[in-house]
């Protein structure tokens, strides 16, 4: 069971790299199409665009982002939230982050819901009908600002002395502090691909199967779940983002 | 057995999905282009020229490109970069 447990984690790390750097290869770039991950497409060495700005710019110019939701609805029908726990590199360095020791914290259930305000708030509502104003999430968006903002920044490209950057500063810092203290605090209340994504969980064609056992209830299943859900009760539920650290602990869960 | 019928909806629901989501790729690959300050583009062009904010609406609602008719700078005409936020 160790040994499943470090295999997995192993492999999972290791993608997470490889996607990490193929998203940002600065070798080619193919920023026509988006990959269902947050990687913000302003960064130098971005290689995709982000599906989430592109929604947001596709609002704002008022036309119909085929592209974008053709890729998020194929992704999640695919492999649901698998590319939040195996491809999305915020998810990586928040993995990496909530393994700094300090005191962790459990967040309360309810606050899942703010992704879904701000997917349709920040990312369709208000680049829709006030497109003028240049207020969407990207504008306050932590990965951006880690990806894009900061390296513009120090490369003089942009000003850091302005007021909205250091807002977007201090929201990565929160962001940053809070995935220190609670695992994955990103994906289960910020992120709006993340919610986009969560609608195809239950159903998508690769997903975690129980297998045909009965259940003693020991509960290592949701210990090491990051995002505080009982796998056993809430298979497949809208949170899980397919990291398999469930699987490594119980024979009873299966991939299919 | 009681989960058959459920088990052969999600695969119909599945199949659906895939037929609905590729089939807005393939629609937009061979059948959508945008006019933009005259010419004909794919979304694939209007999105990766979205990104640099090299395509706008103008105030009569059509799409332009305000970099249309520029000469490329000195440089050899580098691509923009997207804008830095």
């Amino acid at each position: 069971m160790v040994d499943k447990l470090k295999r997995i984690t192993f492999t999972r790390y290791f993608i997470q790299f490889v996607a990490l750097l193929g998203l940002n290869a600065n070798f080619f770039q193919f920023r026509s199409v988006c990959v269902p991950a947050m990687n913000c497409h302003s960064c130098p060495a971005a290689t995709f665009a982000c599906p989430v700005g592109v929604l947001i710019n596709f609002c704002t110019l008022r036309i119909f982002p085929f592209v974008a939701l053709g890729i998020i609805g194929l992704a999640g029908t695919l492999f649901g939230r698998l590319w939040c726990g195996f491809i999305c590199p915020f998810g990586l360095l928040q993995d990496l982050l909530h393994k700094i020791p300090g005191r962790k914290v459990r967040l309360p259930r309810f606050l899942g819901y703010t992704k879904w305000v701000l997917l349709g708030g920040l990312v369709f509502a208000l680049p829709l009908l006030y497109p003028h104003l240049n207020v969407s999430y990207c504008t306050l968006c932590p990965v951006g600002t880690l990806e894009s903002a900061i390296p513009w920044a120090i490369t003089g490209a942009s000003s850091p002395w302005r007021v909205m950057f250091a807002v977007r500063v201090a929201v990565l810092v929160g962001i940053i502090a809070l995935a220190v203290a609670a695992s994955r605090s990103f994906c289960r209340v910020f992120c709006p691909l993340g919610a986009m994504l969560s609608l195809f969980n239950r159903f998508s064609f690769w997903r975690i199967r129980q297998e045909n056992l009965s259940c003693n209830t020991c509960g290592q299943c949701a210990k090491r779940c990051p995002v505080e859900i009982d796998p056993m009760a809430e298979m497949n539920n809208g949170e899980c983002v397919r990291c398999l650290n469930c699987t490594t602990r119980c024979l009873k869960l299966g991939v299919k | 057995m009681e989960n058959k019928p459920k088990r052969g909806y999600r695969w119909l629901a599945l199949l659906l999905l895939l037929l609905v989501f590729g089939g807005l790729l393939i629609y937009t690959t061979i059948g959508v282009t945008f006019d933009v300050s005259g010419t004909s583009q794919s979304e694939y062009t209007v999105l990766r020229d979205s990104l640099t904010h090299s395509v706008q609406r103008a105030p009569d609602g059509s799409l332009i490109s305000p970099q249309a008719g520029k000469p490329a700078d000195a440089e050899g005409g580098k691509a923009d970069e997207a804008c830095p936020t």
